[in-house]
């Protein structure tokens, strides 16, 4: 009860907070149906440099593991020839009371960057980016240092899916 | 009560407002570990990865000299601190890194790392 009220936060909290993303992928080689119905994930690395007092590499790490379940896109194994890296880029707090007296001031963000790999032979398949912000809103946007690294994998799962699906990226390349 | 609130309120607002601006592209990464953890001709892309990061940009380059050709991994981290209004001009701190990793045949093949010094920065 308790986890699915709070999937039901997390869910309805982007929307409710005025949360944006902006996305960029490189494609280097299209998904292959036929070999990579499972993924290993390699857990996250927090780069940011920032003390919060938080395992965001751990929190990062469970939370793409049960995005890619949830949204049934591979099937999550520690022997998996198509494997994701993660790093944690960039991590602010910001505060609801900042954004709410002065919009931009304050702001929560997180960005995120996933690599496809394929192994062996360390061949990267493609490269996923999302940098999600909390700019303006009022104090009903406390707690989106809680939520937005959710919103930013959710942009990941999202460009992976497209990969999967063979479409082209949004802001990005492929070659 | 409700002009207390009022006025802490503005008294926060006008707190930003002359606050020194800082904005950055996340944390400058330390090349130390490249030259203690990676070995040229050894290191695969995964362990540049595990040591730096996800590049920012990737492409090819022949280096004079040699003509075998090279992947490059492109890296930067740039940030402005400091940032502050002197009459008509704005100031500030800018300090920016670059990597670039050099793989050969798929390995590890050395790096150029540029950094500058703290340089104010000029806006009329």
């Amino acid at each position: 009860m308790k986890r699915t009220l709070t999937a039901m936060l997390v869910s309805l909290g982007p929307f409710a907070s005025g949360c944006a993303t902006e996305q960029a992928s490189r494609v280097e080689a299209p998904y292959v149906p036929d070999r990579d119905q499972t993924v290993r994930v390699v857990r996250c690395e927090d780069r940011t440099g920032t003390q919060t007092g938080r395992d965001l590499a751990r929190e990062a790490t469970q939370h793409l593991v049960e995005k890619l379940q949830d949204a049934k896109l591979f099937q999550v194994a520690d022997d998996a020839s198509l494997v994701l890296t993660c790093d944690i880029e960039r991590f602010e707090e910001g505060s609801a009371l900042k954004r709410w007296l002065m919009p931009g001031w304050g702001a929560t963000q997180a960005d995120i960057a996933v690599m496809a790999w394929r192994q062996p032979g360390d061949q990267i398949l493609a490269t996923f980016r999302s940098h999600a912000h909390v700019d303006a809103g009022g104090l009903y946007t406390i707690g989106a240092d809680r939520y937005i690294l959710s919103v930013a994998l959710d942009d990941i799962v999202g460009q992976l899916r497209q990969w999967r699906a063979g479409t082209p990226p949004q802001g990005g390349a492929q070659k | 009560m409700r002009g207390g609130i009022v006025g802490l309120a503005l008294l926060f607002a006008m707190t930003a407002a002359c606050a020194s601006g800082t904005a950055s592209t996340g944390a400058f990464t330390q090349t130390a570990r490249i030259e203690a953890e990676l070995k040229r001709g050894t290191s695969t892309k995964m362990d540049v990865q595990r040591v730096r990061g996800t590049p920012k940009g990737t492409g090819g380059a022949i280096l004079p000299l040699d003509p075998r050709p090279r992947e490059v991994w492109y890296y930067s981290d740039i940030s402005a601190t400091n940032m502050r209004r002197e009459g008509q001009e704005l100031r500030g701190d800018i300090r920016v890194q670059f990597v670039l990793v050099f793989f050969r045949d798929g390995l590890f093949d050395g790096f150029m790392w540029s950094a500058s010094t703290t340089i104010p920065l000029e806006e009329k």
